[in-house]
């Protein structure tokens, strides 16, 4: 039981004298008399003891007691004061005595008046309100000491009201004044009165309510006899809001005989109703009952009901108990034994009373009130205490609210209660290691060793050292002590024996690093990876395949050992040999028994720190949860998981500057700051991300891809171990691609597709789709990794590298070009191709490598294959379209490397002398080597330019060769390097001499040589009219031509003409404007300014065009604008 | 199962900002087109009374969410306990388009849906109303995609021009239902967050 108040004896009255009243003040104490007397006390707070024993008889009171009698007033009434109350603003003490109201200065205690109307009166209660200065509106549970202070003050109201027979009579000061009263009628005689707004009384029959709004005069009843509190809705009028101002109302509800009584609770707005029958919270913000509240449960009705913050207070019908309240909660937190109590000051300053006896109920901290309830482990209490009192009240208080929250949420896990348990982590933003340690360490990921790390304890301790030298022997954690269970768990182990013999014996080491790493003191992570790399590398040794079955599993039983070694005996069952022998591909439905088994047992350690940190709260241990509880269990992590991995990157991007302090608070609903996951935001991300992936692996191992190929802090090594363990290698390659570990990926890659023991992954079709993903920067793991796909099929070095991807395009072409051409000419023709054609890529080095590997092409076809056929003819075609087409190679270049004497390049040739301009040399291949002079004039058509003096003449080298063929090319021995022989002038009979071909090139292009050199070269024993077509034809175009430069003459001679005729006209309208010329309407200079030019050529202002246009009338009409 | 229960179906919207999702709602809801463009911040919901899906008439309730990263919701986790996920592209921006994969991911990993092969999807390509020529994504690669992720409902649509919109919101209610329908059979994992989520009307985070 809390202890909330301490009883403080403060006065105790002699044998003859009776209390009737009491009244506080901050430092006053007023006690009213049976006999009419008065008593003040002064009291002092900083005394504050605390007795926790009232019954025992405060005998030297009088020596420490912290109540100074400061003045007794004998006669002070006539009649016994039955009520006692003061106006603290009004600065007027109000008595109840002999069925009137009475008057008193509070200061000086001198009576004022009798209140002559309240005659009958048999309660009275007073409220004050206090306007401030300045408006604002409190929180709700503003404590009594935040409040404005009294110099903030403005204004104060305070009101009495006092019940008499079936009238209520109003009082209201205005600051010490007393400014007016009223009375209204009520339908019964109250009897007890209680404020609930300054302006608003609640009356109490004997089981009912109304309420009456004072200003208003308006009487609703809210409550019905008989019918069960909340059946009701009071209705209010309207309730005005109540902002800038504040109240206290009156004390407890006095405790006449069989009264229904109500406290107001100013921190929420609500009142507690209290009558025979029930109790029920009802809202003096909207006027109706709060229907989302229980009832406060009472053994039996309360004599008298009140408040202080934030408790509720109640004295039982005996009047030997006071019981302590939380609303919120409605526990009963204390109970304190009394001598029949009689009266109740309750508010901030609350004192009970016999009748001759008075106490005050002295408040302890709520920091101690909470450290309490904690060690009662009365958690829920103690979170709606904390979250009922105000910061000031408790120091650190939203850290300690978290604590508390945890603590809980870790009690709502013991107790198999895990959505609420995740949901209340999730809503304080749990740090994740703190979560994660209630789950065994195939979800946590963390190792006990690593708690010992924690812990301090760096040295192993003596369980540790035998676990690490037993080698394969030792099982599971270190922290199992070695008691009875543990040999038993042996004993089962003997029996799994057989099972394991062969997986051990194949590969001893391996498990017994795998166990030593569970206990190391030493970080485990950083040993896995020797471990699983060690795995894989054998696995890709081996060709057999059997063993490769039997590799996979026993990573599969690694992960399953602890079960059977250490699950409490009966759980132990041949299920696990079962989920052995099914595929390693988790299959989550045979594996959840087995599962739950290991689950089971990492509990029983988690489970015991759990406790120990928990004191004793009740606690139903891991062995009563099924598989089920624990699948359940990490489902529900799930919860949590998710939730922090949300905001634990949201605080990354705010750290990080992605997102502004502004975004974040604008959609963040959480009470959320970066400090909620400590300052290693990724270490956190990390922990939540791997958690997570193993949750996912359990319990839904579909979303396991999802998972790794978004971005995540999934640390490596735990997600290799756990996917390689489950075959989930599609997602392993996925997480490092999307870690860009491509290295890594490739590597599994291969080792799967070596191994064939994954059918899926046979071939080499996934380690070229995972090539076609990277880019220039990884080249040269592309190159390690292409070469061996390509040697089996060239086509995925087409797949590879001539993808329409932007990554495919970013490699460096020289390189894979380098690359390609040492594995298959074929296939860097296709790549130059692609790069010079399809991707139009200009560099000459190309163009000139293409160029050359189709020379190459040909010539090695050649040797295969009769030179007429389509593998020595398509290479030459290409070759030939890439010369003509191309402008990039370099002629030289692969002119040198053409064979001297090979015809099929003849053509190719040509075209290169073309290209060096050498066209005699190109046309000496058509005439001579090709003896196809429709080529030769063809060619020369396409070269001649007559503005290009080595074009110009092209034809004239044509006739040249046709009429004097040098030496050489009459033997059809022409070679590319034979000199031309000197011209022999006087010697016509060339051998070799093609007429025909000549007079044929005359008569078809004549116009293009000059007939002087043409007729030159001519034999001259030619007949003439052989040469009549050539002629002819030059004349024809010599005659067009002249007739062509006539008419442009007599074009041009026209133009000159229109355009002098031009100038003239448009030299007539000029005006000449110069610094002196005057504006002939306003007279000033035109300067610069816009101008209006008239048909008379008048010049003036623009803004002055309209006045002459008036003053000169209808002759000048148009006006020209200009600047 | 105990038919006349009203059915509320939570149907989440995705994608990256701007490809017009709220717009999409909004069309869909009210009949209500804008042009102007006002970032989606956190994530919001509107309701939508009286959908007849055969002869069931269900409630859905449509929850936009904010495409901006900086805009997106810490809030409350609504996608859990969601019946259908439907992400959005622009077909005249192929970014959009790529980012569909993310989303899905993303959904799935926040939903965790039990049986997330079959939870169902539905992929809109929205703007089809822009002129052809700024087309950047075309229907044959969008239904690839749609293939290849398990025959994923694909629609062509406009908010500007209502086109095809209520057609893909009877298909997203349909598959919403039966997705409901199913799950109903399975859950003995009672979810905090969605009940909560009844009493936070109007929330937005
Ligand atoms: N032409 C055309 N414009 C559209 C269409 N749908 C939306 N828009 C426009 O695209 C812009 C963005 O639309 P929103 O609906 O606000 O986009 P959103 O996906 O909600 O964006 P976020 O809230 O930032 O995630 C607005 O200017 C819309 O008017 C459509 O079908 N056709
Ligand atoms: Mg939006």
């Amino acid at each position: 039981m809390l202890r909330a108040f301490a009883p403080v004896p403060v006065v105790e009255l002699s044998s003859k004298e009776r209390i009737q009243a009491i009244y506080s003040t901050n430092d006053r104490l007023f006690v009213g008399l049976a006999s009419g007397a008065l008593k003040v006390y002064e009291i002092d707070d900083s005394q504050a003891l605390s007795d926790p024993d009232p019954s025992s008889a405060p005998s030297d009171t009088s020596k420490r007691s912290p109540a100074k009698l400061l003045t007794t007033i004998d006669k002070f009434i006539k009649g016994s004061i039955e009520q006692l109350l003061g106006l603290e603003e009004a600065r007027v003490l109000i008595v109840l005595s002999g069925g009137y109201v009475h008057l008193y200065d509070l200061d000086t205690l001198a009576y004022q008046e009798r209140l002559h109307r309240t005659k009958g009166a048999v309660v009275f209660a007073t409220s004050s309100e206090l306007e401030f200065k300045t408006p604002f509106a409190l929180p709700p549970n503003t404590a009594p000491e935040k409040r404005p202070s009294v110099a903030d003050v403005q204004r104060s109201v305070s009101r009495l009201v006092v019940a008499a027979k079936k009238k209520l009579h109003c009082y209201e000061w205005q600051g010490a004044e007393l400014i007016g009263s009223k009375e209204i009628t009520v339908p019964e005689r109250p009897r007890s009165l209680t404020f609930i707004k300054p302006d608003r009384i609640l009356c109490g029959l004997v089981v009912e309510y109304f309420v009456v709004d004072i200003p208003a005069s308006q009487v609703s009843p809210i409550f019905a006899a008989g019918r069960p509190v909340g059946a009701i809705d009071g209705v209010l009028a309207g309730v005005a809001a109540n902002i800038g101002s504040i109240t206290s109302s009156s004390s407890a509800s006095s405790r006449k005989q069989g009264c229904a009584l109500a406290a107001r609770l100013p921190e929420d707005e609500s009142v507690v109703l209290v009558n025979e029958f029930s109790s029920a919270f009802f809202s003096s913000e909207t006027g109706s009952f709060m229907k989302s509240k229980r009832q406060i449960k009472f053994k039996d009705v309360p004599s008298m009901l009140g408040y202080s913050y934030p408790f509720v207070l109640s004295v039982t019908a005996n009047g030997k108990k006071l019981e302590v309240r939380n609303p919120k909660t409605y526990t009963l937190l204390q109970s304190i034994n009394f001598p029949t109590l009689q009266h109740f000051n309750d508010g901030k300053n609350p004192f009970v009373a016999s009748s001759r006896q008075i106490w005050k109920l002295s408040r302890r901290s709520f920091e101690e009130q909470i450290e309490e309830l904690i060690g009662q482990n009365q958690l829920d209490e103690a979170i709606a205490l904390i979250e009922n009192v105000d910061d000031v009240f408790v120091s650190d208080r939203s850290s300690k609210l978290r604590e508390l929250k945890m603590r809980r949420a870790e009690i709502l896990f013991s107790k198999l209660k895990f959505s609420q348990s995740m949901t209340l982590f999730s809503e304080v933003s749990a740090p994740p290691e703190r979560v994660l340690k209630l789950y065994p360490e195939a979800i946590s990921g963390v190792a006990e060793s690593s708690e010992a790390m924690k812990n301090g304890t760096d040295i192993p301790t003596p369980e540790e050292t035998s676990a690490e030298t037993n080698g394969e022997k030792s099982h599971g954690p270190a922290e199992v002590p070695p008691t009875s269970e543990a040999t038993e768990a042996e004993k089962v182990d003997d029996e799994e024996r057989p099972d394991e013999v062969e997986a051990s014996t194949d590969a001893p080491t391996d498990a017994s690093t795998s166990k030593a790493d569970a206990n190391s003191v030493s970080p485990s992570q950083t040993h896995d990876i020797p471990t699983i790399t060690a795995d894989t590398v054998s696995l890709a040794d081996s060709t057999n395949a059997e063993a490769q079955k039997k590799k996979d599993l026993e990573i599969f039983d690694r992960f399953l050992r602890p079960t059977t070694s250490n699950s409490s005996s009966s759980k132990v069952d041949n299920r696990n040999a079962v989920g052995q022998g099914s595929r390693p591909a988790a299959d989550t439905l045979s594996l959840s028994d087995s599962l739950a088994n290991f689950l089971s047992f990492g509990k029983s350690s988690t489970m015991r720190t759990a406790r120990s940190e928990l004191g004793n709260a009740e606690y139903t241990g891991p062995d009563s949860m099924d598989g089920k509880a624990l699948m359940k269990a990490v489902r529900c992590l799930l919860i949590y998981l998710i939730d922090a991995r949300r905001k634990i990157a949201r605080l990354t991007s705010l750290q990080s500057g992605t997102i502004t302090e502004e975004d974040f608070d604008r959609t963040a609903s959480a009470k959320l700051n970066l400090a909620s996951y400590g300052s290693d935001l990724e270490k956190e991300a990390c922990i939540v991300d791997t958690a997570l992936l193993r949750c996912y692996i359990i319990i839904n191992p579909q979303l396991v891809g999802p998972l790794v190929r978004l971005p995540n802090h999934c640390d490596k090594n735990a997600v290799r171990q756990q996917l390689l363990m489950y075959g989930k290698y599609s997602e392993l390659v996925d997480f490092y691609f999307n870690k860009k570990l491509h290295g890594d990926a490739l590597a599994l890659l291969k080792q799967l597709s070596d191994s064939k023991k994954v059918s899926e992954f046979n071939g080499p079709e996934h380690i070229v789709r995972y090539l076609q993903k990277l880019g220039q920067e990884h080249l040269d793991l592309i190159f390690e990794y292409a070469k061996e796909p390509v040697n089996i099929n060239e086509e995925y070095g087409v797949e590879i590298f001539m993808a329409n991807t932007p990554e495919a395009e970013s490699l460096s072409r020289k390189r894979v070009e380098q690359f390609l051409l040492p594995i298959s000419r074929k296939l860097t023709m296709k790549y130059l191709e692609h790069i010079v054609f399809g991707l139009n890529d200009l560099s000459p080095d190309f163009h000139n490598d293409l160029a050359l590997t189709y020379l190459e092409d040909v010539k090695t076809n050649a040797q295969l294959y009769s030179s007429d056929d389509e593998m020595v003819q398509r290479p030459v075609r290409k070759l030939l379209r890439l010369l003509r087409e191309s402008s990039q190679y370099r002629p030289e270049k692969i002119l040198a490397a053409m064979p001297r004497d090979s015809s099929l390049f003849m053509e190719s040739k040509a075209v290169l002398f073309s290209r060096l301009g050498e066209h005699k040399r190109a046309l000496e291949i058509f005439v001579f080597s090709m003896k196809d002079s429709q080529k030769a004039q063809e060619y020369c058509m396409n070269v001649y330019d007559s503005d290009v003096p080595n074009s110009k003449s092209v034809f004239y080298t044509l006739l040249e060769l046709y009429l004097r063929p040098p030496a050489k090319a009459a033997t059809n021995g022409y070679g590319a390097t034979a000199p031309s022989l000197p011209t022999l002038r006087d010697n016509f009979d060339y051998p070799g001499m093609n007429l025909e071909a000549a007079l044929e090139l005359l008569s078809q292009h004549g116009s293009r040589l000059s007939a002087v050199d043409a007729l030159e070269l001519l034999p001259p024993d030619i007949k003439l009219t052989s040469l009549g077509q050539f002629f002819e034809s030059h004349l024809r175009e010599t005659n067009t031509t002249i007739n062509r430069d006539r008419i442009s003459a007599a074009l041009l001679k026209a133009e000159l003409v229109r355009t002098q005729q031009l100038l003239v006209k448009l030299k007539s309208k000029n005006v000449i404007i110069s610094d002196t010329k005057l504006c002939p309407v306003c007279l000033k200079r035109l300067g610069s300014s816009v101008i209006s030019v008239f048909p008379n050529r008048t010049v003036v202002h623009y803004g002055c065009a309209k006045a002459y246009k008036e003053s000169s009338g209808p002759r000048a009409q148009t006006v020209e604008k200009d600047e | 199962m105990s038919s006349r229960k009203k059915t509320m179906l939570k149907v989440i919207i995705l994608g990256d900002s701007g490809v017009g999702k709220t717009s999409l709602m909004q069309q869909y809801v009210s009949k209500k087109f804008s042009n102007q463009y006002k970032a989606t911040i956190g994530a919001d919901f509107l309701t939508k009374q009286d959908v007849r899906v055969d002869d069931r008439n269900v409630t859905m309730q449509l929850w936009d969410t904010a495409g901006q990263e900086r805009f997106q919701s810490l809030g409350v986790a609504f996608y859990r306990g969601a019946d259908c996920c439907v992400l959005v592209y622009d077909v005249n921006n192929a970014k959009s388009f790529e980012a569909l994969d993310s989303w899905r991911d993303e959904f799935l990993i926040q939903a965790s849906p039990r049986d997330p092969e079959s939870f169902p999807f539905v992929v809109l390509g929205n703007k089809i109303d822009v002129e052809e020529s700024k087309r950047a994504v075309s229907q044959k690669r969008a239904l690839a995609f749609c293939q290849a992720k398990g025959n994923i409902p694909y629609f062509e649509t406009s908010a500007k021009e209502a086109i095809n919109v209520d057609q893909a919101f009877e298909v997203i209610a349909r598959n919403a239902l039966a997705q409901e329908e199913s799950e109903e059979y399975s859950s003995d994992f009672s979810d905090p967050i969605n009940i909560h989520l009844d009493n936070d009307r109007g929330g937005c985070c």
